[in-house]
């Protein structure tokens, strides 16, 4: 796919994961033990062959940079294309009506216009998937398509989301926001295909005229004028948008199914390697129905667990339904429940924490309990 | 090229005849160790965190395995713009082209690689041992005696001493006496296998060796008793710490147990982490009838049965009701349901049934040579159909029919 790159919006004004955003942009959120977000998609053009991929960023973006460096875990330091990260051209203003897709794309348009390529695959970061962009591309080249949009088909409509209608040819004959009543439940999953150069035109022309709203001003508007194909993802995707679904889509990860088409397909995961020890388990372990990553030690008892890497837990303590993410260390006789821990935390001795899993407890960054 | 003041050179070409079928298709130190390591991660590792930067890996034996596994050295931090890790096969001259004929002859082949860096010191190593070492030091060490010779020794248990070149130093650390494997050892210190030569007396040294029809051009029986008998500086350098010669198999067992007691090889170094090329997989998951106690396990497993005492490595599956202890258990093994794994290596994409029996028994059918102390191996790739048994001290290097139950 030498004729597609790929952009990757890196943040997005529609999450809201309180208390483990503060830290970091949306797209460097750790999930499943050992990834970020951003690993998904960032390995779906990768495995597509997408060799020229942009990561446009907004604000915090410290820790993204930290995790992508040169781009060699996914094979993006390259002397031809590559990966490249794209900080906010400008400051985003609090006051502007637009939103952060059309303030990002705009901001790169030299970028994107300077890469020799046809197509532009634009794609959110909060998505967990294993997805192929090549058949997407296929599609959209064999359509000559102006513009393609990803859907997913639900069972129900929430408010926030887009839904497309699509006609017999997947022409996409309507776009429509929010719950309403209609029947319609394809969701956009916020991957697009564009062919470059109409992509690039239409931007310049918003900017010229003051509209700044990606789906109305470039989607919708494009409706009659343009060739506007749906392609329907039919795989396991799953998109996070706060701490509900950030629990939900992670304790997915323990049905074998949802596990075998993210991580055991012919495409990898990819993403930053640690050259941590492989888990240490102690005389005392018990350890059921878990996930762990490497570096950890464990001597207490783990249930219905994703631990990331270097996590200690020591002898006595319990853990159950949790999320407990790098390097936290659980003491003796320390009593967790679906509890959401954010890296380099400290439970100490004998303290209990108990959330349900219809609401998590979360705790921050560092924090010594 | 910059000149270097200290370049490593790693001899990597043994066959390792003594693991069996565990080097059936691969040199020894590309052989899996530690639950995610090679052998070689070992001195490559040390390489990197002593700040040697320029590394030549002398590879002979099947080493096509070796080569990618290195690849252009990044994982060990030695991809560099201007030495780096090289890997160096014999090759045809104008004349003739031969093999490595000895560890000497090696490094004599290898002279116009050396000459390139000009380096003043050459570090010779091993590829076959486990060891956290910082090199730094023994170089200090060998500059601060004016050495033409340093020789890292360790003490080793007396009725093993004849394995190795046994030496004998003074007050002063230099060396008296130096025999390789001795019937009747002297002491029990003993050559470690890594020198440090300076390059300008080793070269000569290299060229005399050659011509030299009666040498067998190795650096044990040859280079270093020849250097002491016409009175140049050979000094030894005390090592303290965990190191391994992992010849056999039971040593290679031997070595990943040490792993799991925590006075042996403490693999949670901050500052001396073992370096190695990742399998990049997902995290492991144990379901729910699993229980693993005192074990290691890394990426991309799935375990839901018993594990004891064992070193798990990347993309195992254990089944339900299969049982594991005191084993080694390489890439991407599969152990069915009810099978009981006992003291046994079992190479990497074996795949034994279910309802096995493996090392428990005194069923002597497959035993080996190879095979010590209870140890079994199971060949990479080996498929052990359902209810086969085997004893202990087991090799097996073909798939094994099932038994009857």
């Amino acid at each position: 796919m030498m004729d597609t790159m790929g952009v990757i919006i890196a943040c997005n004004d529609k999450v809201n994961l309180g208390e483990l955003e503060r830290v970091r942009s949306v797209s460097a959120l750790p999930f499943g033990g050992r990834y970020r977000l951003i690993d998904f998609v960032l390995s779906g053009m990768v495995n597509s062959n997408i060799i020229n991929v942009g990561v446009a960023t907004d604000y915090n973006y410290q820790s993204l940079l930290d995790h992508l460096g040169s781009g060699k875990p996914w094979d993006l330091a390259r002397k031809k294309y590559g990966l490249f990260i794209l900080p906010p051209f400008a400051r985003h203003h609090e006051n502007t009506s637009g939103d952060i897709e059309m303030e990002l794309l705009t901001g790169i348009l030299h970028y994107m216009k300077r890469s020799g390529q046809k197509y532009v695959v634009v794609a959110d970061c909060n998505n967990i998937c294993n997805i192929r962009f090549d058949d997407i591309v296929a599609q959209h080249r064999h359509n000559e398509a102006d513009i393609t949009v990803v859907y997913q088909r639900t069972d129900s409509r929430k408010d926030g989301e887009v839904y497309a209608t699509v006609d017999d040819d997947n022409i996409v004959t309507s776009l429509h926001y929010g719950k309403g009543n209609k029947k319609c439940t394809n969701r956009l999953v916020g991957y697009y295909v564009f062919t470059k150069e109409v992509l690039i035109s239409m931007l310049e022309k918003c900017q010229l005229q003051g509209k700044n709203n990606f789906v109305q001003d470039i989607l919708v508007a494009s409706l009659d004028r343009r060739k506007v194909m749906g392609y329907c993802f039919e795989g396991y995707l799953k998109t996070i948008t706060d701490i509900d679904s950030y629990y939900n889509v992670s304790m997915d990860l323990f049905d074998s199914h949802t596990r075998k088409s993210l991580f055991v397909a012919d495409d990898k995961i990819l993403t930053k390697t640690k050259d941590k020890v492989p888990t240490r388990y102690l005389d005392d372990a018990d350890v059921t129905s878990s996930i762990i990553a490497d570096g950890c030690i464990i001597n207490g008892t783990v249930e219905n667990c994703i631990l990331f890497r270097g996590v200690s837990v020591e002898k006595g303590a319990v853990i159950k339904n949790s999320i407990i993410m790098q390097d936290c260390v659980v003491s003796e006789g320390a009593t967790l429940d679906s509890v959401i821990m954010d890296k380099n935390c400290v439970i100490r001795k004998g303290k209990t924490l108990i959330g349900q899993p219809d609401f998590p407890i979360v705790v921050g960054k560092r924090r010594t309990i | 090229m910059i000149k270097k003041e200290c370049i490593a050179m790693i001899l990597a070409g043994g066959q390792g005849s003594r693991l069996g079928v565990l080097t059936r298709d691969l040199a020894k130190p590309a052989v899996q160790y530690g639950g995610k390591y090679r052998i070689i991660d070992f001195p490559l590792t040390n390489c990197s965190h002593s700040g040697i930067d320029t590394v030549g890996v002398l590879t002979q034996y099947k080493p096509l395995e070796l080569n990618t596994y290195i690849g252009s050295g990044q994982a060990w931090d030695l991809d560099r713009n201007d030495g780096g890790v090289y890997v160096l096969p014999p090759y045809m001259r104008e004349t003739a082209g031969e093999w490595y004929k000895g560890t000497a002859n090696a490094i004599y082949q290898n002279i116009e690689f050396i000459d390139k860096f000009n380096p003043e010191y050459v570090l010779i190593l091993s590829g076959d041992h486990i060891y956290k070492m910082n090199y730094a030091r023994m170089l200090d060490f060998h500059i601060e005696k004016k050495a033409d010779v340093t020789i890292a020794m360790i003490p080793v248990p007396m009725e093993e001493a004849s394995r190795f070149g046994i030496l004998q130093t003074d007050d002063n650390s230099q060396i008296v006496t130096f025999e390789e494997k001795p019937a009747n050892p002297k002491s029990n210190t003993a050559s470690m296998g890594i020198y440090i030569f300076t390059w300008k007396n080793l070269r000569k040294e290299l060229i005399a060796d050659e011509n030299d029809p009666a040498s067998s051009n190795d650096f044990g029986k040859n280079i270093i008793p020849k250097m002491l008998g016409q009175g140049d500086r050979l000094f030894g350098y005390r090592f303290e710490g965990y190191w391994k010669d992992v010849g056999t198999v039971e040593s290679l067992w031997q070595s990943n147990m040490d792993i799991l007691e925590s006075d042996c090889l403490n693999l949670y170094d901050e500052d001396w982490t073992i370096l190695s090329k990742s399998a990049l997989a997902s995290p492991h998951v144990l379901g729910k009838n699993s229980k693993v106690t005192d074990s290691f396990i890394t990426e991309g497993c799935y375990i839901d049965g018993t594990v004891r005492h064992s070193v798990i490595f990347d993309g195992v599956t254990i089944e339900n009701g299969a049982e594991v202890l005191d084993s080694v258990v390489m890439s991407g093994a599969i152990i069915g349901e009810g099978s009981r794994v006992y003291k046994t290596i079992v190479g990497p994409g074996a795949h034994i049934g279910c309802n096995c029996s493996i090392g428990h028994t005194d069923e002597d059918e497959h035993k080996s040579k190879y095979c010590s102390g209870g140890v079994s191996l199971i060949g990479a790739d080996v498929t052990i159909h359902d209810g086969a048994t085997l004893g202990k001290n087991s090799m097996v290097t073909n798939d094994v029919e099932g038994g009857k139950r």
